[in-house]
């Protein structure tokens, strides 16, 4: 890497972590009750005398910022992903119709009545079985970019289709809830479970790490990578197995969170961090990062109500994606 | 170097060459000649290692080709493609680096050395520092030939396999790069080539495939016959002698 170019990555990679410290502090202290930063960081930290404000930021808005960070960072890292995988930048992780098959499955679990141990079983199910259907359908002696992508539209269609049918079944007691939850939503987070999802997501950081190099080399094709001595076939599987279980997990945790996947790898590129050796970790932070401030605005914007967290990234997501294509056309 | 032994190969129902045996030693030059779609990239692709032939075998100093792992098969052999797929986020220098991926492990970054072959390389291939930054995919189409060349000599690898190499650039570009392939030391070269008096110019054997399985190669003094260049090119080849050497040109 050219010596300036290094360096700004470095400096970028290493700015990222300060943005999520940043909004951290604004997730903790804004809400229906507002704080200032130092009274929610001695909250945490467990030096605070106000017993209402220790409540309050530990126990209910630091677990959701939890899930919303963890969940964002897996959505950025399983864009990034498939991204490379596809070599289509519209790529992201609701594109394979892997969620929509998390999502069906987890409904079915609900309308019968499921604990939310089992509705998550379902969920990672309904995944796996999306993922087996993809393989199915997609791999012709190899797995090729374009028929996994078209493979990938239908599946989606036919699981959205499954849940426009279960949603017109359900009774409507739940179906508000339903609703929500399919449209993104971080109010369930369970306070003794919400570092998981940050934790997840450094666990599939430190798996996709070592595939970035490759990533790189399959952006110039499959023919070039294969020459360069990558295992072309064996690392695209390796990365959509590793894709459909964070879009699993994901979905699971939250729901169908739109246009964070799409649009933080894309920022990020913008932004310098070209490669997947940077471009991997920067994701963990900003995707974490924008997915925490949009959950911000999700609980602020018409407060007292609540947003679903997915109706606002889709709401901010569209425009920014817009502004992103001309910025990136501009900038070639 | 490469040793090809009862090689046959098809692409689709057609027949590329069947039951070729020959050796390509260390520092040879080879040529790939024949008509468009006879099969030249297809067996360039299987003598790279990234194809299987339907029977015989390829031996890279004496091991069988198929059984090298990749990595290590991609220290000994370069390929550059016949077209380039676009990388739109790469720059030059980034592309050009991606070349050192054998021989860097997954947790090691590009070091100042690798760098500076890539700068190197890149100057070597005409592409000035003042491309170092810019998009891959905002280069010409000669541009990018002379690119995928800086990678594969950042690659570094002995053996060196080349898909039309001097198509896209115009003849000035061509004898360049014609030239500076020529000059590298100790590098073993198969190029497929469309242009008979640049195989004639640059290269010590050509290897002929004739169509329907029937190929055959051998040194350029002795292979390079209007007759034989007729029947592979199924056209009238005519040859003229001038000060700087023999040149065949269609009749």
């Amino acid at each position: 890497m050219e010596a300036s170019s290094h360096r700004r990555n470095v400096v970028l990679v290493s700015l990222l972590p300060l943005v999520a410290v940043l909004a951290f502090m604004l997730a903790l202290s804004t809400g229906s009750q507002g704080f200032d930063p130092a009274s929610a960081l001695a909250a945490i930290t467990g030096n605070s005398q106000d017993g209402l404000t220790t409540e309050i930021v530990r126990s209910l808005r630091l677990p959701r910022a939890l899930a919303a960070f963890g969940c964002g960072a897996l959505l950025a890292l399983a864009g990034t992903l498939l991204q490379a995988l596809l070599r289509n930048p519209l790529a992201d992780p609701f594109v394979l119709g892997i969620s929509s098959g998390a999502g069906a499955l987890s409904l079915v679990a609900m309308l019968a009545g499921a604990g939310a141990a089992m509705t998550a079983a379902a969920g990672f199910a309904g995944a796996l079985l999306s993922t087996g259907l993809l393989f199915l359908l997609a791999w012709r002696g190899g797995l090729l970019p374009t028929r996994l992508l078209l493979a990938g539209v239908i599946l989606s269609a036919a699981w959205g289709a499954a849940i426009t049918l279960l949603l017109a079944l359900a009774p409507d007691a739940p179906l508000r809830g339903m609703v929500f939850w399919l449209m993104g939503d971080l109010a369930q987070t369970e306070p003794a479970r919400a570092w998981l999802l940050p934790g997840a997501a450094l666990v599939a950081l430190a798996i996709s790490w070592p595939l970035a190099r490759p990533l790189d080399a399959l952006s110039r094709g499959e023919l070039s990578a294969a020459a360069l001595g990558v295992a072309v076939d064996r690392v695209r599987v390796g990365a959509l197995i590793l894709a459909a279980a964070i879009t699993a997990l994901v979905v699971i945790a939250a729901g169908s969170i739109g246009f964070v996947g799409l649009v933080t790898p894309h920022l990020l590129r913008l932004a310098g961090l070209r490669r997947h050796r940077w471009l991997l970790p920067g994701c963990v932070f900003g995707g974490g990062s924008l997915l925490l401030l949009a959950d911000v605005a999700a609980r602020t914007l018409v407060a007292p109500l609540q947003l679903p967290v997915g109706a606002v990234t889709a709401l901010l997501g569209a425009p920014l994606f817009l502004w992103l294509l001309t910025r990136t056309a501009a900038s070639r | 170097m490469l040793q090809i032994d009862k090689l046959t190969v098809t692409v689709g129902s057609k027949l590329v060459c069947r039951d070729l045996s020959l050796a390509v030693a260390a520092n040879e030059r080879w040529a790939i000649l024949g008509i468009n779609g006879i099969g030249k990239t297809t067996l360039l692709h299987t003598l790279a290692g990234l194809r299987a032939p339907i029977s015989g075998r390829v031996l890279l100093s004496d091991a069988v080709l198929t059984q090298v792992p990749a990595n290590q098969r991609a220290l000994q052999i370069g390929l550059m493609s016949q077209t380039d797929e676009d990388d739109a986020e790469s720059t030059v220098l980034e592309a050009a680096l991606l070349g050192r991926l054998p021989h860097l492990k997954w947790w090691q970054s590009e070091s100042a050395d690798d760098e500076a072959l890539a700068r190197n390389a890149l100057s070597d291939v005409g592409l000035s520092p003042e491309f170092e930054s810019r998009r891959a995919a905002t280069l010409s189409g000669g541009e990018r030939r002379r690119l995928a060349l800086a990678a594969l000599l950042v690659q570094d690898a002995p053996l060196l396999l080349l898909d039309e190499p001097t198509s896209h650039l115009d003849l000035h570009q061509q004898i360049a790069l014609l030239d500076l392939l020529s000059s590298l030391t100790q590098r073993t070269l198969v190029m497929t080539l469309h242009d008979v008096n640049l195989a004639a110019r640059y290269c010590t054997h050509v290897l002929m495939l004739f169509g329907d399985g029937d190929a055959c190669g051998g040194p350029v003094t002795s292979m390079l016959e209007p007759e034989v260049l007729s029947r592979l090119y199924r056209h009238k080849v005519g040859v003229g002698d001038t000060a700087t050497g023999r040149f065949y040109f269609p009749v």
